[in-house]
């Protein structure tokens, strides 16, 4: 294969023009999604729902401040809870618009910055951990991308202030509508792959064939960990080697493999819902919940082609009620009506 | 141009000893960049997403070159990013390698050690670990050991539980937690064997202790 057949290749994966709708329509999910997941987490799920809410992190003591790599090189500091509080309300407002599409240039951008600001202050106190950089990369793509385009309120807006028939018209397809998608996708695999290469190069084929896997399981039954196993269906599985040794060569081989998603269609169907088990696994057997990532998992489903779908059965389903209902009409007026009792004439009052 | 193959870059690679990781990682980027743009076909096809051809210019909308090279950026950055944490095995944030549960830290029993905070009530002053996340949020048990950890020079610890204790008591005070009062709080460091039953959860093989701080603000060691 020459590198000029490379590169088309490369264009077309990337850049192949498409209409705007299922951009937008991914830009409504993952907007929509962290709205309500920030939103209400802390309210509904009161055990470890307070993860999502940042103004707490505004009265620990800096003794603890240990800033994460993009903090320190901005200078940022830990900032009270007072201003916490403002920076996380315009940050949920923020996605609320960018979710509905409104101002969503500046609305997506804000959403980026401030969601920066507020995921890297935890992990400046003590750990760092994994389950919010594929949302901060995505949220940093749609910042940029042409979400807005199709689906948005500014779409709306436009056509209706449109003068020319073609202000008034959808956008036409391009490949400024692919890239953000397909950006998304080949972060979630080099996530996934690093992940993956990081057990081998620390540990090897070791991490599946020892017992690693079960002491990671039954540890998390020791209270160690950023929230509490869903189940106790882990300290079940470690009471088995063989069992744990499958897991670890299940998680490990999905890892690694996960990359395939990005050129096979048909793996897809495999490999996106198997990540988002092995995640859910993750949260019910050992604690650690990656929602946000789970989520981020959507922007692989074709929602233009979901909706055109749905479109169309409602209209199939319209459509035969129709007819049904002409239908009955027709046979209600085939049937004979009963005679009239004999009422007699009313005299003229003439 | 075409004389530059992998064994170039390979080359490179294997520099790492001579010259600085990223010198070596922005010298390759510069390469291929210059093998593509050096070549009028390559270059062409690199442009391609911004040119629309002649039968379709009334259906698809070219981006302008602008926004390729601002989508190449994007990408660049985040991916570049990415590779070259995991390929120096750091982790600047939101840039990672992504090590979550990759060490073989523990030996072959499972043995593993913690730091852990107990806190000492009044009456009866038996301690009781502090190990539900809903005792000192927003630090869990995960974060909570690290931050710690960093803290067990003498002057900082003392800050440092006394923090944790205030917290402990503002969190009761708001109703988060039914925790009983505390008259001080207890930093140990604690062993464990696992087991598949965490039977021994309230029974670590060992603790040492590290620190303790009074609610009345004197603390000791």
């Amino acid at each position: 294969m020459s590198m000029k057949s490379i590169l088309r290749r490369w264009n077309h994966f990337w850049f192949e023009p498409v209409a705007p709708d299922n951009l937008g329509l991914c830009r409504i999910i993952l907007y929509g999604s962290m709205f309500l997941f920030y939103v209400f987490t802390p309210w509904l799920f009161k055990s470890w729902g307070w993860h999502e809410d940042f103004a707490l992190w505004g009265n620990v003591s800096r003794v603890f401040w240990s800033p994460v790599w993009l903090l320190a090189t901005l200078h940022l500091p830990p900032l009270p809870t007072s201003y916490l509080l403002v920076i996380q309300s315009v940050w949920r407002v923020a996605l609320f618009l960018s979710c509905v599409g409104l101002l969503t240039r500046v609305s997506t951008a804000v959403s980026f910055i401030c969601g920066v600001y507020l995921m890297g202050l935890p992990n400046s106190f003590g750990r760092t951990h994994h389950l919010d950089q594929l949302l901060i990369w995505a949220f940093l793509v749609m910042a940029v991308s042409r979400c807005g385009d199709a689906w948005s309120i500014d779409a709306l807006v436009r056509k209706a202030r449109g003068r020319t028939a073609t202000a008034q018209q959808d956008p036409l397809p391009s490949g400024e509508y692919t890239w953000p998608v397909h950006l998304i996708w080949v972060i979630s695999a080099i996530i996934y792959l690093e992940a993956g290469l990081s057990k081998l190069r620390h540990s090897g084929m070791s991490w599946v064939t020892t017992d690693m896997m079960r002491n990671y399981l039954m540890r998390a039954y020791y209270h160690v960990s950023d929230s509490e196993p869903l189940t106790s269906w882990g300290l079940f599985i470690a009471q088995s080697h063989h069992l744990s040794k499958l897991f670890a060569a299940g998680a490990l081989m999905l890892e690694v493999g996960f990359v395939i998603a990005l050129f096979s269609r048909r793996s897809r169907w495999v490999l996106v819902p198997g990540v988002v088990a092995m995640q859910t696994g993750i949260a019910a057997l050992m604690g650690p919940n990656f929602y946000q990532m789970i989520m981020c998992q959507a922007m692989w489903v074709p929602w233009d082609r979901v909706v055109r779908w749905l479109a169309g059965r409602v209209n199939d389903l319209a459509e035969s009620g129709q007819h049904r209902g002409i239908e009955r009409a027709g046979q209600v007026a085939a049937i004979p009506e009963p005679p009239l009792p004999h009422t007699p004439k009313a005299p003229s009052t003439r | 141009m075409s004389k530059i193959g992998p064994q170039f870059f390979a080359g490179l690679l294997f520099a790492d000893g001579v010259f600085n990781r990223k010198l070596i990682f922005g010298v390759c980027v510069l390469t291929l960049l210059a093998v593509i743009f050096l070549n009028r076909e390559l270059r062409a096809v690199f442009w391609a997403p911004s040119r629309v051809a002649s039968g379709d210019a009334s259906t698809v909308c070219p981006m302008t070159k602008g926004r390729l090279l601002a989508a190449y950026a994007v990408a660049a950055v985040i991916i570049g990013g990415s590779f070259y944490d995991f390929a120096a095995d750091r982790e600047t944030w939101p840039f990672s390698q992504y090590p979550m549960f990759s060490f073989i830290d523990a030996p072959p029993s499972g043995k593993f050690t913690i730091l852990r905070l107990y806190g000492v009530p009044p009456q009866p002053s038996v301690e009781f670990p502090l190990d539900r996340n809903e005792y000192l949020e927003p630090f869990d048990n995960s974060r909570l050991q690290n931050a710690l950890e960093r803290n067990t020079g003498q002057q900082q610890l003392a800050i440092a539980l006394k923090d944790c204790l205030q917290r402990y008591d503002a969190l009761r005070a708001a109703g988060i937690h039914q925790g009983p009062a505390l008259q001080s709080l207890r930093l140990y460091r604690v062993t464990w064997t696992p087991n598949p039953q965490a039977s021994n959860l309230y029974a670590p093989d060992s603790r040492k202790f590290l620190g303790e701080v009074f609610e009345t603000g004197s603390s000791e060691r």
